[in-house]
């Protein structure tokens, strides 16, 4: 059933219901009414009834005082013949009109009627009609009754008939039949039906008295009210009794049916116009549903379907001001929308079509269980698929001999709640034979709640991997013997520290050092020290087990690390090293060399825990060694060398507390100029300490002390706090220059430092884009995540930040990609050799390219040479510093005037 | 009431019996019944009796007559017949058939009477009246209100009793000229006078009926 045929029957319903309780409140109303209305006429019927009675009674006494008065009944009564009065009698009864006429005389009764019935002497005779006479007042007068005689009722009257002399000579009395006459007569004038009847005789009725229920009707006479039906009709009645004794009653009675008839021809009449409007009712509901309602609805239908076709084009007629056609404007309004969404939509697909195409990244899309669902062209490029062989197929059955159990993981994620993944790096067999590395990213994707697959993006890393690789080995590693150098020893040994910690095995460390290795350089040349130095380290690879840790620190210095040995093997282990060193005798230009090495030998944990204070203690016992007389083994007491090392540190923080209570820090300024050339631009502010003896100390001499014992943040903050203010005073000057300021790893985790940094660049009122903050890669590192946030604000200030000595920290480049830097400043490691060292030009090559891929300045220091100027500057890096572009000083040289703006 | 008829036919007729010798004239004529005026003038009933009645006016002699005795009936309480012609000396004998009493009286100018009628059978159920004046006699019964009958008494022999109206000839009369009394019962009696001749021309007596007959 549609809303129009809904709509209508509503509208019928309600007027049904509205013409339903009228109909019902009428009926209530009119049958409250109809019956009153034949309480009311049969009271009426009665009370008419009862005045006929006088009325007829009084007539009937005037017709019998006419009578008695009569010439004639006096003449025939004076006869004193019955027969001439019975005579008389029947002259007078026709103009009487009465049915009965009876004269009783002084000698004896007379009575005549026309009607032999009533002229026989035994109605004459009958006991009603003597009573009556008998009952007669003798002075006044006259009597009325109402009697029953055999089969017949009677009205009569009584009336005496007088003598010439006034006597009483008689009685007439005359009388008529309540018969059918009577009851028809009695009918017209109260309106109602009548009936009379003595037990269960009628004598008149204007109702077919066959079928009148006479008993029931007798037996209704006593409360007087009945009700009864006649011919299917039913009646309301009263019946009266008629007669003293009751043998004949009266019934007086209407139709209940006729009281309904008028009302029956208005419900019919009623019913006609209900329908009528019924109709007009459902015309009218539905004629309004479809103008108001179904046509506009059908409009929008028809709307929908030309959508759902695509034609969103249409436009639905707008021009009712009602809800519809605010629903109409709605839906036009949406419709505009939904063109401009769609256009949208179709210029948002076609720019990720072309990104799609253009990005040598591949976009990729799986289901819930790791099955391609889309795979962008550019898959083809770097794995030599096309995108339709991956899609409809996992990983796992495209890559069959490659490991790619942990991305199906994640792929299909199974129970478990899938999560956005980053950087998941999985080596595949491209198609045609090659490895190459992908790094992927991807997000789930969810329909509502439900876990329909990931979509996400991959790249081939195989490059950037494979010069991480090379990268990492270089920088772990040493270049000519292909030891470890000294970063990864410092970090495997502070592995092994750990490691003896926690087992509660002990080790030694050994530091070695070629004696009189400059001479060799000196005497045989470079390539002959390389040799010895090549030589050497074969030596100590050879004598190292596997565990061992086995490293080049610099030139000539190599150190060692043994898990599991103590003292007496160490010292025997160092010798057998000083033995074979001792063996070798390599032959350069045609002469056998000796060579020896001395070596220092500490203990751990013995000795100490920390890779730095056993590689002190080593180099201390290195140094005794030496001071021994070379080619020696000398194990560190921790005796002999309490006085230095209290003497170095304890002194050291001494001088720095003083140095920090009377402002003996002072700032000098080494310039850092572009490489191509020009002018310096920038200056690292560096700082000296005075002694109140006057000497000036680097800050290798006092920072390591500084940190040790808590002192450096107070340091740091003496150096911003100068270099803001001097920067300030350039700035005024009208000086076109930038500082770079060392902070330590300390103050970099440091919120403290952050707020004072802020409040010193207010304070000064410098341009904090002429502020540099270095914070070397080992401190960045050591806490990425306070790095990350402490560069974060410094740049949020509007600073830039320098990477400090890149590229002898661990894992410089993974690092790289995290911490976002403005400049990376290479470590002089690099530099310092660079125009004679492969190694160091491919190294720094590679950093200066990944650095300008990430939009990186490179600065190289340690450049004290036009050489290594010339071949920095080829390698691409953008700024250099050291001796030959300026040395550090307390003025400020080569500055420009900063250029109008 | 007695009105003078002198038609110009009349007068003819008188010269032309004056020029004949004196022989056996008469009057002869038509009563033609009326009803009344004003509750319609419809037919009258073919039993009502009508007398029609000569008197001389110019002292023509009349013949001498012998008394007579007319009956009458009372039967279911009617006279029967209602209307009698009597000359003077006649009596009439008026005999009760019913079985109840009548008791007779009557209204007129000339002499009233009484008279009661015993039941049939019993001694007094008739009664016998002379009339020895002119005059006209109405007869009730006391006790029965519907009872009458009309008794005229006429001073001449020249009479006629017409059923229904009609024809009439009064013959052997003397020429001369005499006055025609026309009655019945419930009608004004028409007196016209007129010339009898031999082989008068008959008369058109129209007679007024009240009441029909």
């Amino acid at each position: 059933m549609n809303i129009e045929q809904r709509n209508t029957l509503f509208v019928v319903g309600l007027v049904l219901l509205v013409l339903g309780s009228a109909a019902a409140i009428g009926y209530f109303l009119i049958a409250e009414h109809v019956e009153r209305q034949i309480v009311r006429s049969l009271d009426l019927a009665v009370e008419v009834q009862a005045e006929t009675e006088r009325r007829d009674r009084a007539r009937l006494a005037a017709a019998g005082r006419s009578l008695a008065a009569e010439p004639a009944l006096l003449a025939a009564a004076l006869t004193d013949d019955v027969p001439t009065v019975a005579s008389m009698l029947d002259d007078l009864l026709g103009r009487a009109a009465v049915d009965l006429i009876a004269v009783y005389i002084e000698s004896g009764q007379a009575g005549v009627g026309r009607r032999p019935h009533y002229a026989s002497p035994q109605v004459l005779t009958s006991e009603p009609l003597l009573r009556l006479v008998r009952g007669l007042d003798p002075v006044a007068g006259e009597a009325a009754a109402n009697v029953r005689v055999f089969n017949e009722v009677l009205r009569l009257v009584a009336v005496p008939v007088r003598g010439p002399a006034g006597g009483r000579i008689g009685v007439v009395v005359v009388g008529e039949a309540l018969d059918e006459r009577a009851a028809r007569t009695l009918a017209a004038i109260t309106r109602a039906q009548v009936a009379i009847f003595a037990g269960n005789v009628v004598l008149g009725s204007t109702l077919p008295p066959a079928e009148l229920p006479l008993e029931a009707l007798a037996a209704g006479a006593s409360p007087g009210h009945v009700r009864f039906a006649v011919g299917g009709e039913r009646y309301r009645g009263r019946v009266l009794p008629l007669v003293e004794d009751a043998s004949a009653h009266l019934l007086l009675a209407l139709s209940e049916d006729a009281q309904w008839a008028p009302y029956r021809e208005l419900a019919l009449r009623g019913a006609a116009a209900a329908f009528v409007i019924l109709l007009l009712a459902a015309g009218i509901g539905l004629w309004v549903s479809r103008a108001s309602l179904t046509r506009p609805l059908r409009e929008l239908a028809a709307a929908v379907r030309a959508i759902g076709a695509g034609d969103l084009d249409v436009q639905v007629e707008a021009r009712r001001a009602d809800e519809l056609g605010e629903l109409a404007r709605a839906f036009n309004r949406m419709l505009a929308s939904l063109a401009s969404s769609r256009a949208e939509l179709e210029e948002s697909r076609q720019r990720f079509h072309d990104f799609a195409a253009a990005s040598s990244d591949w976009l990729w899309e799986t289901d819930r269980n790791g099955v391609f669902t889309y795979v962008s062209p550019s898959v083809s490029e770097s794995l030599g698929y096309a995108a339709a062989d991956l899609v409809g197929r996992t990983l796992e059955q495209v890559f069959r001999g490659d490991d790619v159990g942990e991305v199906m993981a994640v792929l299909r994620p199974g129970r478990t709640a899938p999560q956005p993944f980053k950087d998941l790096e999985v080596w595949l067999t491209s198609a045609d034979g090659h490895r190459r590395c992908l790094r992927m990213n991807g997000v789930p994707v969810r329909r509502g709640e439900t876990f329909v697959g990931y979509r996400g993006t991959a790249r081939d890393i195989t490059k950037a991997k494979q010069d991480e690789s090379r990268l990492m080995s270089l920088a772990n590693q040493d270049p000519l013997t292909g030891l470890a150098n000294r970063k990864r020893f410092q970090a495997d040994l502070a592995h092994e520290l750990r490691r003896a910690e926690r087992t509660g095995r002990s080790g030694a460390l050994m530091l070695l050092d070629i004696d009189h290795f400059k001479l060799i350089n000196d005497t045989a040349g470079h390539a002959a020290g390389d040799e010895v130095i090549v030589q050497v380290a074969g030596v100590l690879r050879r004598l190292s087990r596997g565990e061992d840790i086995v490293a080049r620190l610099s030139g000539d210095e190599f150190a060692l690390a043994f898990a599991g040995m103590g003292a007496e093997q160490a010292m025997d282990k160092a010798h057998e090293i000083l033995e074979r060193i001792a063996a070798l005798k390599p032959m350069f230009g045609g002469r056998m060399m000796s060579i020896s090495a001395s070596v220092g030998v500490v203990l751990f944990p013995e000795h100490g825990s920390e890779p730095v204070e056993l590689l002190a203690k080593a180099d201390t016992a290195l140094y005794a060694a030496k001071d021994a007389g070379r080619n020696r083994a000398h194990l560190y007491s921790e005796a002999d060398h309490a006085r230095e090392l209290m003497d170095s540190q304890l002194t050291w923080k001494e001088r720095v507390q003083r140095a920090l209570e009377e402002d003996l820090f002072e700032l000098v300024y080494q310039p850092i100029a572009p490489a191509a050339g020009g002018p310096p631009s920038r200056f690292e502010v560096l700082v000296r300490m005075r002694t109140p003896d006057g000497k000036r100390y680097g800050p290798g001499a006092f920072i390591p002390t500084a940190e040790q014992f808590g002192l450096i943040r107070q340091v740091d903050r003496v150096i911003v706090a100068k270099a803001l203010a001097r920067l300030a005073e350039l700035q005024r000057a009208g000086l076109d220059v930038a500082f770079s300021i060392n902070l330590s790893g300390l103050s970099v985790g440091d919120a403290a430092m952050l707020d004072f940094i802020r409040s010193e660049i207010a304070a000064a009122g410098v341009d904090q884009r002429r502020i540099v903050f270095e914070i070397t890669e080992t401190a960045a590192c050591e806490n990425l995540a306070a790095a990350l946030d402490f560069i974060r604000a410094v740049r949020q200030l509007g600073c830039r930040v320098s990477l400090d000595d890149f590229g002898v920290g661990f894992s410089s480049f993974s690092y790289l990609r995290n911490l976002r830097v403005d400049n990376i400043k290479i470590d002089g490691s690099f530099i310092r050799e660079i125009h004679r060292s492969r190694e160091d030009q491919l190294f720094v090559k590679a950093i200066v390219d990944v650095a300008a891929g990430m939009q990186i300045q490179t600065t190289a220091e340690y450049v004290e040479s036009a050489e290594v100027l010339a071949v920095v500057r080829s390698l691409g890096v953008d700024y250099v510093q050291g001796y030959y572009v300026g040395k550090p000083k307390p003025s400020l040289q080569g500055l420009q005037p900063r250029p109008a703006p | 009431m007695t009105r003078t008829i002198r038609t110009e036919r009349a007068a003819l007729a008188a010269l032309l019996l004056l020029a004949l010798p004196a022989a056996g004239a008469e009057l002869r004529g038509e009563v033609v019944l009326e009803g009344g005026q004003r509750f319609g003038r419809g037919p009258v009933g073919p039993g009502t009796l009508v007398s029609v009645a000569a008197y001389p006016l110019e002292g023509q002699p009349l013949p001498r007559w012998a008394p007579r005795r007319l009956d009458v009936e009372v039967r279911e309480r009617r006279f029967r017949p209602l209307y009698r012609v009597l000359r003077r000396g006649d009596s009439l004998l008026v005999r009760n058939r019913d079985r109840v009493f009548h008791e007779l009286f009557s209204l007129s100018t000339v002499r009233p009477f009484r008279a009661r009628l015993a039941p049939r059978g019993r001694a007094g159920a008739q009664a016998r009246l002379r009339f020895d004046e002119t005059g006209t006699w109405h007869i009730f019964c006391r006790i029965h209100g519907s009872m009458y009958m009309r008794v005229d008494v006429v001073d001449t022999p020249y009479v006629e009793v017409l059923p229904g109206g009609g024809r009439f000839r009064l013959t052997g009369l003397a020429p001369g000229r005499w006055r025609l009394r026309v009655a019945a019962v419930g009608a004004d009696t028409l007196e016209v006078e007129a010339d009898a001749v031999t082989s008068p021309p008959p008369l058109r007596l129209v007679l007024r009926v009240r009441g029909g007959a």
